[in-house]
């Protein structure tokens, strides 16, 4: 599920997916905010929500981003 | 010239023309029984004959061709175009095609279309795909072979029953050498001049006021009168509005129900939207499944195969997060909704004041009687105002009709002149024509008939006439006269296919002597012409005409005759 396989194309393979995700995490969001704009960018192919958050607990496993006191989505400072 | 009609079916009888007079022959052979009596017109196929001549000249699909007995049989003539001799082959069920050899100008497969204009080239000279004045080929050629099914016999100037008065001229104007142009433009104009005269009466008609029958030049005054009235009613309730505006507490009382109004819509679009956000959130709680741990388990187990590095034993971490992430959710959805609902309910006690401000100042403006009369002036204001811009646009279109009218008038007298002058000028062409139609009656009756063309206000009119005008088959006689006069000249000119063909329905009304007067002087002039005259006859017929007049026309009959016996007709075969 996190690479392309026989039943999953590679632009619905998670770590596709939690790249996306975190490209358009410029600034600290929300959940709901992200997920409303990947929706409108996933029109074509839509995903569904419960893969969504997979692909950013994805991000969170490879400490790419972290969740604030403020309830928003960040990336978290390079450590390494 | 036409030289050969065959077929590449055995058992069709094929049709070998010699210059000069042919006579095709058709027998009939009436037993005493019914059936007999019921195929004995039309058994032998003589209107066939010309149903195929026609559809090798670029006709349609018409009478026995129909039939899906013949729809694959090639048809093929021989004939005269130009200078060359060549075989022109069809069939019905690839009408749009035709096969040509022989030619050294055509291709040995081209479309009807092209055929249709390379013989329009040919015989009329044209080097587009129309004549002048949009004559076409099809409509020149029917001249020379008139169909009765048609309704070509019906009448010396029309190869077809529904033709009109403007196609009929035009292409006659063609065949005897007029100007072409001026007749199409004439009745150009004459349907123009029509068809705008429709257009005005149509505008009367919306016009109520006017009475029944009112002459169209009133039109324009009758709608001008009226936008006057409507126009001086408008500005009195102008007038009385005016005066009434005078008292300022209604005024500013009316200005406040306007702004009062617009707020009120504004408070309901904001409830609309809100009720909308608190829809589509809710079905998002409802449709998004927010924990599936199995799920993550995956997700965990193949992270540490891919990532092993990254992963460690962090496995109740990564759940508290996804847990978090989907309370966050859950929350961030159920605060849109409540603060939707929330905006909704502080509108609510704004909309009640709003409202009831509102009811008030309806209340205090109804109950003022003058409020009351003031709203219905206005009302009665914009109907006026309406009205008038009605009444305005109906004027303008009345006045361009009544122009283009003018000026399309103006054209016809122009063409009209016109045409009379070309008519004087060529005075030389119609008296040659009168003339020549004046001998072959007279050949035919000792007594001439005349011919007369004549420019008109209608347009160019064509007037055979032939003496003793009430015998019978008259109008038969002068079609002959007609069709043999057009040829002739048509030959003069150097037009023309070089044939005519003329079927016994055309001879069936006129007496035995007349019909065989008829044929001598067929065969006397394509004798002297080179202008192949080609009769179908019924064999009755023919010897009702040697008996009645002692002439003898067997020289000129063709071999292959034509029976309704099994097997005799053109086809072989009888079909229906």
């Amino acid at each position: 599920m996190i690479l392309p396989t026989k039943n999953i194309t590679p632009d619905r393979a998670l770590l596709t997916l939690a790249g996306r995700i975190f490209d358009g995490l410029g600034v600290p969001r929300t959940i709901s905010g992200i997920w409303d704009e990947f929706r409108l960018q996933q029109q074509s192919s839509p995903i569904a929500y419960s893969w969504f958050i997979l692909a950013i607990d994805l991000l969170y496993l490879m400490q790419l981003v972290q969740l604030g006191d403020d309830g928003l989505l960040r990336r978290k400072r390079a450590v390494r | 010239m036409l030289h050969r009609l065959s077929s590449d079916r055995a058992q069709f009888k094929t049709l070998a023309f010699k210059p000069g007079l042919n006579i095709i022959l058709a027998s009939r052979h009436e037993g005493s029984d019914s059936s007999a009596k019921r195929r004995s017109r039309n058994g032998a196929g003589k209107s066939s004959v010309l149903d195929i001549v026609h559809f090798l000249l670029g006709g349609q699909t018409e009478g026995a061709l129909k039939s899906s007995v013949v729809k694959d049989w090639n048809f093929t003539l021989e004939l005269d175009v130009g200078p060359e001799r060549l075989a022109v082959t069809r069939r019905a069920s690839d009408a749009t095609q035709v096969a040509i050899a022989g030619s050294s100008i055509l291709q040995s497969r081209i479309t009807n279309s092209l055929w249709c204009k390379h013989l329009g080239e040919a015989w009329f000279g044209w080097t587009g795909k129309k004549g002048a004045g949009g004559t076409s080929y099809r409509q020149l050629i029917s001249f020379f072979a008139r169909r009765k099914r048609d309704g070509g016999l019906e009448d010396p100037i029309r190869t077809f029953r529904s033709q009109t008065s403007a196609s009929s001229e035009t292409t006659l104007a063609e065949l005897f050498g007029l100007d072409t142009e001026l007749v199409r433009q004439l009745h150009y104009s004459k349907a123009a001049i029509k068809k705008l005269k429709t257009a005005q009466r149509a505008l009367a008609d919306l016009d109520k006021a006017a009475a029944p029958g009112t002459k169209q030049a009133d039109l324009e005054a009758q709608l001008e009168a009226q936008i006057a009235a409507v126009k001086l009613g408008r500005d009195r309730l102008n007038t009385r509005i005016e005066s009434f505006n005078v008292l300022p507490a209604f005024r500013e009382l009316e200005t406040e129900l306007v702004i009062l109004n617009q707020r009120f819509r504004d408070l309901s679009d904001d409830d609309i939207l809100d009720a909308e956000s608190i829809d589509v959130n809710i079905r998002s709680l409802e449709s998004e499944s927010l924990s599936e741990l199995p799920d993550l388990t995956r997700l965990f187990a193949e992270a540490e195969i891919i990532f092993p590095d990254l992963v460690g034993g962090r496995y109740a971490e990564v759940r508290r997060f996804h847990e978090q992430l989907v309370a966050n959710r859950k929350s961030h959805l159920q605060t849109e909704i409540s603060s939707a609902r929330r905006r909704i309910d502080e509108r609510e006690p704004l909309r009640e004041a709003v409202e009831e401000r509102r009811r008030d100042i309806t209340k205090a403006l109804r109950a003022s009687g003058p409020a009351d009369q003031l709203l219905q002036l206005r009302d009665e204001l914009s109907d006026r105002e309406g009205e008038l811009r009605q009444l305005k646009g109906r004027l303008e279109d009345a006045r361009k009709l009544e122009v283009s009218i003018e000026q399309t008038e103006a054209d016809l007298d122009d063409a009209i002149r016109a045409l009379r002058q070309d008519r004087r000028e060529r005075s030389a062409i119609v008296e040659l024509a009168s003339t020549t139609f004046s001998q072959i009656s007279e050949s035919l009756y000792e007594q001439p008939g005349s011919l007369a063309i004549s420019a008109t206000d209608d347009g160019l009119r064509f007037l055979p006439s032939t003496p003793f005008d009430q015998s019978a088959g008259v109008m038969s006689m002068e079609i002959f006269c007609f069709d043999l006069t057009i040829a002739l000249l048509a030959q003069r000119r150097g037009i023309g296919p070089g044939f005519l063909l003329h079927d016994s329905h055309l001879f069936e009304p006129v007496d035995g002597r007349q019909f065989a007067k008829s044929l001598q002087i067929a065969a006397q002039i394509s004798a002297e012409t080179e202008i192949q005259y080609i009769a179908l006859l019924n064999s009755d017929e023919l010897d009702r005409a040697q008996r009645e007049s002692g002439a003898d026309f067997s020289d000129f009959v063709l071999e292959t005759e034509l029976s309704d016996l099994p097997g005799g007709g053109l086809f072989g075969a009888r079909f229906d």
